[in-house]
């Protein structure tokens, strides 16, 4: 294990003067060139002159007393279902390869308004969907922390980039658990935002009314530098809030002994012995700290699981329904349009892409809809109105992860097993809060995460716990190698 | 495609076609074995919203008051775009498109 400074540590240092931004251009260059024949964490990488062109713009502007961003000089890596006009986005799929946007999403061009530096787009399972980043089209990615291991999905490409040092932040989505799963299985963190916080235009849709672009880094601090960027309101997008002036990063420190942790039974239980009990030891320790931590029992949370997957199935089908062969690179060859559409997803998508498609065809087809989507969708009213009742009290204490990193190829033969590794992750989408993940621990060198869930624009209130956990852990910084 | 040890073979081919996706015969059966299990386990959403006497969730802050003031009120008025984007009105990108060929 080793310890990096943070992004916004960098920016500082960058402005003044004390480091150089070319050198640590070069620095996080190298890392990318020594890691990646193992780990596989990008999709596409941009020319390495032009990330050294862009932090020597940087250089020339601080030395002139230019006024330079916010990420001046911080090295981004983005997952690939967010569009870039400069490099391929593919979301991991054949269907989409080598799909180039004609737009930035705006979530990117917010980052490089801060001039930021993009280097690369990162891997995930094909349209998000997967829990491992095993299903991605252009083969897995590893774990940084063990090579045999899954860094976790669908952002796993992201977390593994900075689980290695190949970028200082980056950008992932959660749909269900897609960026905090790989945050705690890399030691790194990652923020869901609150639905509409963070604008979804540019983002690849899978389940339109579950996922928020999130950001990730390898610090609480750098989480919330990410997040004031890049949210706010955004009238490219439907759905996005009307908020604006983000300031989570001065988030004032946490007065422990007005704190009230809630742990849900239902998101405590069931979890591996060892992550438990590096869960309720830090729990014990916030408690010794001053912090309230008192248990509740939310009975219809044992049901969030099926109705998550309901739901995101019979989205996707609905999304996914656009790639036709018509607009994007994936052709058949039929001469007859039915069959040139259906051949041209054959050659597309993935298998575990197909099934989601049939089963939300399923969820959504006349006979089954009631007892499918339209009680998921009741199911989830409930879920969420019980969240924000406790969330109005209290932050909720919640495992990230049932297991410890699965091996490649240890999940994949059964899909209940795969689907059950977001058991814990799945409750913040459905009910539309905010949840942070970060790392408490390791163990046998395998990360051990945890996640926090506030109410609706509580952002802050979970920056300044998981800053708190920072110094309680001395988790912050920390990369593989 | 293949029907051994498929019980739900005729469900698949039909929704096969409503989703216009062509299966090999290898995935096909892949497909089915799964398709049963998780049907199996999303049943659970409906036993447990029987009884339940509340409107479906199809966006997080539908009606919910506290959120209500950060909810922009939108328009959609596709003959409008793509000249400019007005505030408050949704992009309909692919529309606006085809408006602008004809």
């Amino acid at each position: 294990m080793r310890r990096v400074r943070g992004a916004w540590e960098l920016v500082r240092d960058f402005r003044e003067g004390v480091e150089d931004p070319v050198e640590h251009a070069y620095k996080v260059l190298g890392a990318i060139r020594a890691w990646e024949p193992r780990v596989n964490a990008f999709i596409s990488l941009e020319a390495p002159e032009l990330v050294v062109e862009a932090a020597e713009s940087v250089k020339r502007r601080i030395e002139s007393g230019e006024r330079v961003g916010r990420l001046a000089g911080v090295t981004v890596s983005v997952k690939d279902n967010i569009c870039t006009s400069f490099l391929p986005t593919t979301a991991g799929s054949r269907m989409l390869d080598p799909y180039i946007s004609p737009f930035n999403a705006t979530v990117v061009e917010r980052l490089m308004a801060e001039d930021a530096i993009v280097v690369g787009k990162t891997n995930l399972d094909e349209f998000a969907m997967g829990s491992t980043t095993e299903l991605s089209a252009f083969g897995p990615t590893r774990n940084p922390w063990d090579l045999s291991r899954v860094p976790g999905g669908s952002s796993g490409g992201s977390a593994a980039s900075l689980a290695y040092g190949g970028s200082d932040v980056s950008l992932g989505s959660d749909t269900g658990g897609s960026a905090r799963l790989p945050a705690a299985y890399t030691a790194t963190t990652s923020l869901k935002p609150t639905y509409g916080l963070v604008s979804r235009y540019g983002l690849i849709p899978y389940g339109n009314s579950l996922e928020q672009i999130s950001p990730m880094a390898r610090s609480v601090r750098d989480l919330a530098l990410l997040l004031d960027v890049m949210g706010g309101w955004d009238p490219m997008d439907s759905t996005s809030l009307k908020v604006g002036g983000l300031d989570t990063f001065n988030s004032p420190p946490l007065d422990v002994g007005k704190l009230k942790v809630c742990v849900v039974r239902e998101m405590a239980e069931g979890a591996d012995p060892i992550i438990e009990s590096a869960f309720w030891s830090i729990l014990e320790r916030l408690g010794s700290e001053g912090a309230e931590v008192v248990e509740v029992s939310v009975p219809i949370i044992s049901k969030a699981l099926p109705a998550y997957y309901t739901i995101a199935f019979s989205e996707a089908a609905s999304n996914l329904a656009r790639y036709d062969g018509v607009l994007y690179p994936a052709k058949g060859f039929s001469g007859v349009w039915e069959e040139f559409i259906a051949e041209s997803r054959m050659r597309g998508f993935g298998r575990e892409v197909k099934k989601r498609i049939l089963m939300g065809v399923y969820a959504l087809s006349e006979g089954y809809r009631d007892e499918y989507y339209i009680a998921a969708t009741k199911v989830r009213r409930v879920i969420r109105d019980e969240i924000l009742r406790v969330t109005r009290k209290c932050i909720i204490a919640a495992q990230a992860a049932p297991i410890l990193p699965p091996r490649l190829g240890e999940r994949l033969d059964d899909p209940l097993k795969l689907y059950a590794m977001d058991v814990y992750t799945v409750i913040a989408n459905l009910a539309g809060v905010p949840a942070l993940a970060q790392p408490i621990g390791f163990h046998s060198g395998l990360p051990i995460g945890i996640q926090w869930l506030a109410g609706p624009l509580e952002e802050g209130r979970l920056v300044s716990l998981g800053t708190l956990i920072e110094e309680l852990t001395g988790l912050s910084g920390v990369i593989a190698g | 495609m293949s029907r051994e040890g498929c019980k739900q073979w005729g469900l698949l081919e039909k929704l096969s076609s409503l989703a216009k996706i062509k299966l090999s015969e290898e995935e096909g059966e892949a497909i089915c074995r799964d398709l049963e299990r998780t049907a199996e386990f999303l049943r659970a959403v409906g036993e447990a919203a029987r009884g339940l006497e509340v409107e479906p969730l199809y966006y997080p802050w539908d009606e919910w008051g506290p959120m209500r003031e950060y909810i922009k009120e939108r328009r959609v008025d596709v003959r409008e775009l793509p000249a400019g984007l007005k505030e408050g009105f949704i992009r309909v990108p692919w529309r606006a498109g085809r408006l602008e060929e004809g």
